[in-house]
């Protein structure tokens, strides 16, 4: 089995006693780029919270590379090498740019922030300045920066396009794009979905905690579930 | 007037230092440790033992208070407050209290209520006379001492990895394990150090305040008011309103009379907690 | 059916014991189970079914005691009407008070209750017109029902009883109205209540006044039956804090909660001042103080709540 593979398998997963997730297997192969899809509600936050260790499932499996993940708390997925931009940023806005690539870094010896910089420019002038009065655009950068800093195998992504500008989406998605040539493994969840299939290269859709569907990203683009539902067509 | 003003500020310094230990265990986990007395009320006791059994100078034990108060927070945490993390808050608000009344009680009756007083000391008996006002060579000391401990508690939360990572919890405790940070041991920390800034007030304040099982109370309450004022989790915030209550006690004190100087601080608190809940510096 | 029989056999063997007990000092345990019993209850209601945390209560004990007592002396005023008057200005001042201060949230409104306690025990210490440090004597002639004060303790028994009655059945009653539906969602979740519709700071109100009264009218009952009051019998911190530990080593939220507790803590307590004599005093506190940490790390929902789980695990 190749290291950076995911397999998520019958996973189960909810909050105090309703479950958001009924079951759900997928796969994210190395170097793959994998959207997951749906409406609001729809159970995708859920899972990535689970696979990041924020939440514990009720039964299934997490693997990273064989290793089984799941029930294991946040902070140790990220040394497995999981990185969670998590949905909302959560930045500590109090503190400042540098710093909240420096808390990226925690886990790693290594704090330099030259190949996160060398992605956004941006991101080294406004080094000194406080996450909070950053803007939108520039907040999701940090957010992205802050997951990289650990290095991780797998990288996951929670709405990165929510509240950002088109122009600015485009780039982002344009930056997940250079960074998984470079060998990272990226899951991203979305509701965008144009955006989210012009980037993957395979998609899952997730409707009220089921894979209702799956296959390559032109083939979700032309079938009718995905047009009606998310493309209005 | 200046020199209840001047009087007001050394002490004030020294409640800040009680404050800025109540207000980190509060800002990384939002419990309130209406323990935080007692713990200075031990501390004091052990450099009254420290000195009586052992012939220590109180400032010379007092890295030892740190350590051992550092211990004892510790210990409170894994053994008391882990279990009510997830409680209701009747639960939380009860385990600190109920540990208080334990501690003030136990120490009552193990110690009795006397007032000790330690003997004479490194700085005891040194009076300095600063432009018409008198300052104590103990107070004088233990304000010194208090601004180096807030000082070096600042410098740790700003400079440092483990400060760093301790106010990310604080912001967001579960952003911060997504960095690997484990919440856990984190809260351990806030507890420990904590203690270990009360611990180096009780050790200063030995010097030239009595000793005896109460002590602690009025002191907490003094702290729970600085941090109300300052905000609740803002270091910066318990230094200015501890430093603040200092003065207006002292003025209270001087002005009104001794006895009801305790009503102002209560009245301080009262006011600041209605007209502005988060403080000066707090978060929301 | 069978917590009908329970209820009843208790509250007759309640009712029977200084018939059948006739020494002094079992009738007046007795009278302090039942005095600590409807602190309790009182709070439960504030506490209990609200939520709301106060660690300040005995103010309102203090309100009530030396409300009849100064208007006994200095008006004539029946105890009776004292009591009621009592009542009166402890919910005009929960009202008061209230209104600030439920604008605090959990932590802060505790120490906010702390520190009004704390203020009313300066300020009536320095009052003299309420006694100061010294405080108030009560006549100790005139004994009859119209004083309020009895040979013996058969009539302060039923009188406490009757109070007590009248707790426990106002408890019932409002847990079962709306006011007990709306107060559980306030405890559950405040702010998810309001934005359901729940009027809390109105029903938050309700329930500090009402818990208030009750404690007030029990303040009156000790001022007669005592005949001496002072700050530090009926205002101190640990006052309050026995009135909580009361109703949470028993279970708060509970109706039979506060008087299990009181039915525990009060010979508990006592047993500790017997054994060791004159330094039994803080050893009460000691063992008050271990007791409230225990609950809080362990069982939260206090011997009914364990109760239940042990009940549980045995079927």
């Amino acid at each position: 089995m190749a290291r950076e593979s995911l397999r998520v398998v019958d996973l189960v997963a909810g909050y105090g006693g309703l479950p958001a997730l009924h079951g759900v297997s997928l796969e994210v192969r190395q170097g793959e780029i994998v959207a997951l899809v749906g409406a609001n509600g729809a159970g995708k936050s859920t899972l990535l919270r689970a696979i990041a260790g924020l939440l514990a499932p009720t039964s299934g499996a997490i693997e990273l590379g064989g290793a089984r993940l799941e029930g294991r708390p946040a902070h140790l997925v990220v040394r497995a090498g999981i990185a969670l931009v998590p949905e909302g940023r959560r930045l500590f806005g109090r503190l400042s740019v540098e710093e909240n690539l420096l808390l990226g870094a925690y886990t790693q010896s290594d704090k330099s922030m030259d190949e996160v910089f060398a992605l956004f420019p941006v991101l080294r002038e406004r080094r000194a300045q406080r996450a909070a009065t950053l803007s939108g655009g520039e907040q999701q950068m940090l957010a992205i920066g802050r997951g990289l800093m650990s290095q991780p195998r797998l990288l996951l992504l929670d709405e990165p396009s929510l509240g950002i500008a088109p122009k600015l989406v485009a780039r982002i998605y344009q930056t997940l794009a250079a960074i998984n040539q470079r060998g990272l493994t990226i899951l991203l969840v979305e509701q965008n979905v144009r955006a989210a299939l012009a980037c993957a290269s395979r998609a899952y859709v997730l409707q009220t905690g089921r894979i209702v569907q799956q296959g390559t990203a032109p083939d979700l683009l032309g079938s009718e579930l995905v047009r009606k539902a998310f493309l209005g067509i | 007037m200046a020199q209840a003003l001047v009087s007001g500020l050394l002490q004030g310094l020294v409640f800040a230092l009680i404050a800025a230990g109540l207000t980190l265990i509060f800002g990384v986990m939002e419990i309130v440790n209406f323990a935080h007395g007692e713990f200075l009320m031990l501390s004091m006791y052990l450099s009254y033992f420290f000195q009586a059994a052992l012939g220590w100078d109180p400032l010379a034990a007092l890295p030892l208070n740190a350590a051992l108060l550092f211990a004892l927070g510790l210990l409170v945490y894994y053994a008391l407050i882990r279990r009510v993390l997830r409680a209701p808050m009747l639960a939380q608000i009860f385990a600190t209290f109920g540990l208080s009344v334990f501690l003030q009680s136990a120490a009552q009756f193990l110690w009795k209520p006397d007032f000790r007083t330690l003997g004479a000391t490194l700085v005891s008996g040194r009076r300095l006379a600063l432009g018409g006002v008198f300052v104590s060579g103990p107070q004088l000391a233990a304000a010194a001492g208090a601004v180096l401990t807030t000082l070096a508690l600042w410098w740790m939360l700003a400079r440092t990895e483990i400060g760093r990572a301790l106010l990310a919890t604080a912001e967001d405790r579960g952003a911060a394990a997504l960095m690997g940070i484990d919440p856990d041991r984190m809260f351990a920390l806030a507890w420990g150090i904590g203690a270990a800034c009360v611990g180096v007030a009780g050790a200063l304040l030995s010097t030239f305040y009595y000793v005896f099982p109460q002590v602690g109370s009025q002191f907490a309450l003094i702290a729970f008011v600085a941090v109300a004022l300052g905000g609740f989790g803002s270091v910066v915030g318990a230094f200015v309103g501890g430093i603040a209550i200092g003065v207006v006690e002292s003025l209270a004190g001087v002005f009104v009379a001794p006895a009801v100087k305790n009503l102002f601080v209560f009245g301080i608190y009262l006011a600041v907690v209605l007209v502005r809940p988060r403080g000066l510096f707090g978060k929301q | 059916m069978k917590a009908a029989l329970v209820t009843g056999a208790g509250a007759a063997a309640v009712l029977a014991y200084p018939l059948l007990v006739r020494g002094p000092y079992p009738q007046h345990l007795m009278i302090l189970v039942l005095l600590n019993a409807l602190l309790g209850t009182a709070w439960n209601i504030l506490g209990g079914f609200a939520g709301q945390i106060s660690l300040g209560q005995a103010i309102f004990f203090g309100a009530g005691a030396y409300t009849s007592t100064l208007l006994a002396q200095h008006a004539a005023l029946s105890p009776w009407l004292g009591m009621l008057a009592g009542a009166g200005v402890a919910a005009v001042l929960a009202l008061a008070v209230g209104y600030p201060f439920f604008r605090l949230s959990g932590h802060y409104f505790a120490i906010a209750t702390i520190a009004l306690g704390e203020i009313a025990a300066i300020v009536v210490t320095n009052w003299d017109f309420a006694g100061g440090a010294v405080g108030l004597f009560l006549p100790v002639e005139g004994t009859g029902l119209a004083a309020m004060k009895f040979e013996g303790k058969l009539g302060y028994h039923y009188l406490l009883c009757g109070l007590l009655a009248l707790a426990v059945a106002l408890s019932v009653w409002l847990r079962g109205a709306r006011a007990g539906y709306y107060w559980r969602a306030i405890r559950e979740d405040e702010p998810a209540a309001r934005s359901a519709g729940v009027p809390a700071t109105r029903y938050k109100q309700l329930a500090f006044a009402v818990a208030s009264a009750l404690t007030a009218m029990a303040g009156t009952f000790y001022a007669q039956y005592v005949l001496f009051i002072d700050p530090p019998s009926v205002l101190p911190l640990s006052l309050s804090i026995q009135i909580c530990l009361v109703t949470v080593l028993g279970g708060a939220g509970t109706i039979v909660g506060p008087l299990l507790g009181a039915a525990v803590l009060v010979p508990l307590s006592a047993a500790t001042s017997v054994l060791l004599g004159g330094s039994g005093r803080s050893l009460d506190l000691v063992v008050y103080g271990a007791l409230i940490m225990l609950i809080a790390a362990f069982e939260p929902s206090g011997l009914i709540g364990f109760a239940r789980r042990l009940r549980a695990r045995v079927q």
